[in-house]
């Protein structure tokens, strides 16, 4: 998979790196995607594992992202298109205090841009880098038991069911583990896969 | 893109204003989890929500080159509450938004804060108007917001279907009559 990672310039003030791989460029937010945002967060069946949002709520999650990248130096990238810059969705380490003690990865997508393998793409992307760039010894994903698209998704980065939990203390979701670290070869391919 | 912001340090006589970071977390947790005084700023929320809330706040400088600061009591250095400009996308209207630690009521802190924070909207970031939103049943926020000159102007809708009373400042002309340009 081709991935080129651009770090973070503090010099020019920026706090999140830029991620490049065959067709997605992943980078920190702008003002500019919310508006793709909050359709993909107002898309009530598009939505309703990651949270349905109005045009308001959107905007907080939106300023969270990047208050994240600020606070905790990773959080959420924006994911685009290279070809045309367009907002696909979101991918990336989210750790909120006081939520879940291991590293998760979260993700969603625009509705129209699902079924092309990008969630995958920006998955795996994300996966790589809070391994090596982060250092993060081990990720996961919280996932909806009826989020099939979402298991699918991590079970082609090699994820393993866990166990189930409850989010927030409240919302049945399984535990999703990612392959731990030593578990990829020196080009972030799983040892033995094709 | 993604550019960090330079958030000013204002002063007042007994105050700091200045940008939040993780260690701010606390004081937030206090405000956030105290029925007294989450109810009146969008309800009591558990530690992860404040975190995101945290996180809003420092997002939405980024965004906007304004928003939330952090509270500081000079005397002691600590953190005591959230003071400043803050319009998100399907805010209905910029306003100055305020909460503090229920230890530090009734000392005037909040008008301390909230007449920095105008001078700043007026002054650097060019505001023509602003305004505070307050639930009706808020009495003594409202009684900052008379304090600091404003007068009831109509009603508005916050998080889409909580509807709060809108009190308007005076224009930067007479506010600064009132209040002067900046106290630092």
């Amino acid at each position: 998979m081709s991935y080129s990672l651009t770090p973070a310039d503090p010099h020019k003030g920026e706090v999140s790196p830029v991620i490049e791989t065959e067709r997605l460029i992943l980078r920190g937010w702008k003002q500019a995607d919310h508006a793709r945002l909050a359709e993909l967060h107002g898309d009530e069946a598009n939505a309703r594992f990651i949270g349905v949002y109005d045009f308001y709520q959107s905007w907080i999650r939106l300023s969270a992202m990047q208050g994240s990248w600020s606070l905790r130096g990773f959080g959420p990238f924006a994911v685009t298109a290279k070809r045309d810059g367009v907002l696909l969705g979101f991918a990336g380490p989210w750790l909120p205090e006081g939520m879940w003690k291991e590293p998760e990865l979260c993700y969603g997508f625009h509705p129209d841009s699902q079924g092309k393998g990008y969630a995958t793409e920006a998955a795996s992307a994300c996966l790589r880098y809070v391994y090596e760039t982060l250092a993060w010894p081990e990720a996961i994903s919280c996932i909806d038991g009826e989020n099939k698209a979402s298991i699918a998704l991590a079970e082609k980065l090699g994820a393993r069911f866990e166990r189930n939990i409850k989010m927030y203390k409240t919302i049945p979701a399984q535990v999703w583990r990612y392959p731990y670290p030593a578990e990829f070869d020196e080009n972030w391919k799983l040892w033995g896969a094709e | 893109m993604n550019l960090t912001v330079d958030i000013p340090v204002l002063e007042t006589e007994r105050l700091r204003l200045r940008g939040m970071g993780e260690a701010d977390l606390p004081m937030l947790i206090e405000i956030y989890g105290n029925e007294n005084t989450a109810r009146y700023i969008g309800g009591v929320k558990p530690r992860w929500q404040v975190w995101r809330q945290l996180a809003t706040y420092v997002g939405h400088w980024a965004f906007r080159g304004f928003g939330f600061f952090c509270i500081e009591e000079k005397a002691s250095g600590r953190a005591i509450g959230f003071c400043g400009p803050w319009e998100p996308d399907g805010w209905p209207e910029a306003e100055i938004g305020y909460g503090l630690l229920p230890a530090f009521h009734g000392k005037g802190y909040v008008t301390e804060a909230a007449v920095r924070s105008l001078q700043f909207a007026y002054g650097e970031l060019g505001w023509k108007t602003a305004i505070s939103f307050i639930d009706a049943e808020n009495t003594p926020s409202e009684a900052v917001a008379k304090r600091l000159g404003a007068v009831m102007d109509g009603e508005g809708l916050l998080f889409g279907d909580e509807p709060a009373n809108i009190w308007r400042h005076l224009p930067p002309e007479q506010f600064f009559k009132l209040h002067g340009k900046a106290s630092s």
